[in-house]
């Protein structure tokens, strides 16, 4: 089974970074600190503004940069409207990467895709990428989105590698 | 504290999507989370189960939160101060509230949540 670049929508791009802020990473802050943090990266990877979220979530500008930036706690009720706002699961604004039975499904399928195949995913993806920087040269907006790209992919080996890391150590 | 050593919270709540994030903060926390939409539903999961904590609301269908801790209090007593009452607004019964660890009132933080249930994990523990 090949799966290409091209079969990815930019959300399940996106998702690759695992750019949500872990809940195992940041236990010792408060739920609210976290969920504010996970609303931001959500917002940002969706390029979407303050007010675009706001306005669709029925609160102020500043009501939601408070939220983002734990000025401000977070209800219940809020919480699951900006979820649905921002098209995320409750476990991704809460950080949780444990529960895979809401994740992206396709991320899910490259996850369990033996090591070969994910290094030629890895490879095609690299080579699709080179041929389209060559036929879109240029453009800040472009250059932009390839570095969010390569951070995602940096994201994706550096948790590669740790766990690699912790393989090793077991042995 | 471990999944597996936290046991099982039971979250009786009407609303599918407050079940949903209830039970992922359950999750979060480490514990099993068992779910009823109606107090008869969860009255029954009480008879069958033991359970660390418990997330009742008050306006349940079939069978009131209140009727259900009746029901917590009659076979597992030492599971009401490790319940967390949550309500929207103020109740008349208010008073026989005073032994569960505490009563949320809608809209209520996440962040109140999570301590209100760590406290009752910690008590469990």
């Amino acid at each position: 089974m090949k799966l290409r670049r091209a079969d990815l929508t930019p959300p399940q791009r996106a998702g690759f970074r695992g750019q949500f802020t872990s809940a195992t990473e940041k236990d010792s802050r408060t739920m609210n600190a976290m969920v504010g943090e996970n609303i931001r990266e959500a917002r940002l990877a969706q390029d979407r503004s303050l007010a675009d979220v706001a306005a669709k979530a029925k609160i102020s500008v500043a009501t939601l940069s408070r939220i983002e930036n734990d000025k401000q706690s977070v209800d219940l009720g809020l919480f699951l409207a900006l979820a649905k706002v921002l098209q995320v699961s409750i476990q991704q604004l809460l950080g949780d990467h444990g529960d895979h039975g809401n994740s992206d499904p396709l991320a899910r399928k490259i996850a369990t895709l033996p090591p070969k195949e994910r290094q030629e995913l890895w490879r095609d993806l690299a080579a699709e990428s080179r041929t389209v920087r060559v036929k879109k040269r240029g453009g800040e907006r472009q250059v932009g989105q390839q570095v969010e790209e390569l951070l995602a992919q940096v994201d994706f080996l550096r948790e590669e590698l740790e766990s690699i890391r912790k393989r090793m150590k077991k042995r | 504290m471990s999944s597996s050593k936290r046991g099982h919270v039971l979250i009786a709540d009407s609303d599918a999507s407050i079940r949903g994030l209830l039970s992922a903060i359950v999750q979060r926390l480490g514990c099993e989370p068992v779910v009823a939409a109606d107090g008869r539903a969860a009255a029954e999961l009480i008879e069958a189960k033991t359970f660390a904590a418990a997330v009742v609301d008050l306006h349940l269908p079939q069978m009131t939160g209140m009727e259900l801790l009746h029901v917590v209090a009659r076979t597992q007593p030492e599971l009401i101060p490790r319940t967390v009452v949550t309500t929207t607004g103020r109740t008349e019964r208010e008073g026989q509230l005073k032994d569960v660890a505490a009563v949320l009132r809608k809209p209520f933080s996440l962040d109140d949540l999570m301590a209100e249930l760590q406290r009752c994990g910690a008590a469990a523990g």
